[in-house]
């Protein structure tokens, strides 16, 4: 019964049909070859499985970046990060990591961030004369902190299928996510250092407060996001619709950019991408019940414990599953697939759900950079015009230093469980 | 053909109508909820069970739009590697697979609205079938997108298939 169940699934995702409608579909096949089951089994906890209010927190995010981008509300950040670096070894490429940083702690998504920050950074770079794959690379890799700083959109996945409290997950998130941007600005400083990279006029202090002050309403965001999370005030869902309203608020009334007509358009676009997500976890409830029902989790456990049970090993081998199932997969579809099979590992092996959350969401997220296929690869290539031949010759060191920060993270488990504990 | 086209127009304008309204309704009733708890000091007992409903059909209608822009994401290592006539093949099986799970999909969703129609939601206070009706529909209208590109796959020269 479980063969036909995951062969029905990798047949159906050969055939190149949307991943969402796999899922649906080797779970109709199961509930077919059933005889006690009925097919409105399948429409019960799909609708179950989209019907939570933690969900909502999706399509809100979401909302809130694209009324940032029409806003304008990154072009400040950005010009802000640039007055702040732009002195120092490297300064462009550092301001692009603060702004991917920064965006990182409004944005909940990787591609989204790589767009925003990258649309300004990567021409900029190259005028001054960088190399342009280096910049494009650092750019990539940098986008990935947009789903580890919090809020993210992994996350609420991960904590939604998993049960996890997704508050703790975003506080876990924090320190990976600037180690990786730090790690990305030693790399960047000393490469523009050997390479003799342009450095800018450094900025004034009249100059940067005037910046900081028309890049305020953007930097204040992640303070009523967390804020408002850790001080209790409200839920990650409400977070989201509070800064989507402020960010709406913002762009359009104290910068007037956002536009009464447009907001229709902003609203559809910003529903449909959100359904793109939506459906798939709706459609892996049913998924996941199965393989629960059929004790997956359980088989795969003891087979690896025939390998080894201490969870050092255990950790090693989930990360290097998880990095094959991340090059064709995106994290969206990855986590949906894999978090039913991998969450419930987790306290049979004595490991912290929130730490194996956190490793679990950063592996899959690098799936975004792994050359040769990835979301943000494809779309930093169509912004700076490389071929992606000449952009992954300047993701290798980059995308190796987000290994290293993996490597950390997995092995030192008070980097992912110290913050929530200590504030929750 | 041309009907066919002509009625997907239709509900695709439908559902990207009911997709912008559900998030609106909730990108407003979320924001409301806390603004009263804390300025008002009031609490609205609907909206929390309201929004989960919307995003339900904001969900399903979007997806259907979603599908007509071509933004799922699917696995096509497969149909990349394959030579124009082996990749018809399973093209065409794909599209045979989708519409059955998407048939089937209608044909249940309906069934479960039907048999929800006396049960009321708990604090809104609507039949159950309101909210469940997202499910037959979005599936629905994503099953005559998908008929749509079927006929086109199937009526396009097989030379220029890529």
């Amino acid at each position: 019964m479980l063969a036909a169940f995951v062969g029905s699934f990798v047949i159906i995702l050969a055939l190149g049909i949307p991943i969402a409608i796999g899922l649906g579909g080797s779970a109709m096949v199961y509930v077919l070859m059933q005889e006690d089951l009925s097919l409105t089994m399948l429409i019960q906890t799909t609708f179950a499985g989209m019907a939570a209010f933690p969900l909502l927190a999706i399509p809100l995010f979401i909302l809130a970046g694209n009324f940032m981008s029409e806003g304008r509300l990154t072009h400040d950040l950005v010009k802000f990060a640039r007055l702040l670096m732009g002195h120092i070894n490297g300064g462009l490429g550092l301001a692009t990591i603060l702004a991917s940083a920064i965006f990182a702690a409004i944005s909940g998504s990787a591609v989204a961030t790589a767009v925003a920050i990258g649309m300004v950074m990567i021409p900029a770079m190259k005028e001054a004369g960088y190399d342009e794959e280096v910049g494009a690379g650092v750019t990539a890799v940098a986008a990935c902190m947009g789903p580890i700083i919090p809020p993210s959109i992994p996350f609420i996945l991960y904590g939604v299928i998993a049960n996890v409290s997704i508050g703790a997950l975003f506080l876990g998130g924090v320190v990976p996510g600037l180690m990786l941007g730090a790690g990305l600005m030693i790399y960047m400083y000393y490469t523009a250092k050997k390479r003799h990279y342009p450095l800018e006029k450094k900025a004034s202090l009249k100059e940067l407060l005037i910046g900081a002050w028309k890049a305020l309403p953007a930097l204040f965001m992640p303070i009523i996001i967390m804020g408002g999370i850790l001080g209790g005030a409200f839920t990650p869902t409400e977070a989201a619709g509070v800064v989507a309203a402020y960010a709406l608020i913002v762009g359009g009334v104290f910068y007037r950019k956002i536009k009464l007509r447009r907001i229709p358009d902003i609203l559809l676009n910003s529903s449909v991408e959100s359904a793109m997500v939506m459906l798939l976890l709706g459609l892996s409830e049913p998924f996941a019940w199965i393989i629960a029902a059929e004790q997956l989790p359980q088989m795969i456990v003891e087979a690896i414990s025939h390998i080894s049970t201490s969870p050092t090993v255990v950790l090693l081998l989930i990360n290097l599953l998880l990095i094959v199932v991340g090059i064709p997969l995106e994290t969206a579809p990855a986590i949906t697939i894999v978090t039913p099979v991998i969450a419930p590992m987790a306290a049979q092996l004595g490991i912290d759900p929130v730490h194996l959350g956190i490793v679990v969401c950063f592996n899959l997220v690098l799936g975004l950079v792994t050359p040769p296929v990835g979301g943000v690869l494809f779309c930093i290539c169509s912004i700076s015009g490389l071929s992606m031949e000449r952009l992954c010759k300047g993701i290798w060191v980059p995308f190796f230093i987000s290994l290293v920060v993996l490597a950390l993270i997995t092995y030192i488990p008070a980097l992912t469980t110290f913050l929530p504990r200590a504030l929750m | 053909m041309q009907i066919l086209r002509q009625f997907n127009g239709v509900l695709l304008k439908l559902a990207g109508w009911a997709a912008m309204l559900s998030l609106a309704a909730i990108a407003i009733l979320v924001p409301y909820e806390v603004f009263g708890r804390y300025v008002i000091g009031r609490m609205s007992t609907w909206t929390n069970e309201f929004c989960q409903y919307a995003v339900v059909w904001a969900t399903m209608t979007g997806g259907a739009v979603g599908l007509k822009r071509g933004m799922h994401v699917g696995i096509t290592t497969l149909t990349d590697v394959l030579p124009p006539g082996p990749c018809r093949i399973v093209k065409g099986t794909g599209f045979v697979c989708m519409l059955i799970f998407l048939s089937l999909m209608t044909y249940y969703g309906v069934t479960q609205m039907i048999q929800n129609a006396t049960q009321q939601s708990s604090t809104v206070g609507i039949p159950m079938s309101i909210p469940y009706a997202a499910i037959p529909i979005g599936f629905f209208i994503m099953l005559c997108i998908t008929v749509e590109q079927l006929v086109d796959f199937l009526t396009a020269k097989p030379a220029g298939g890529k």
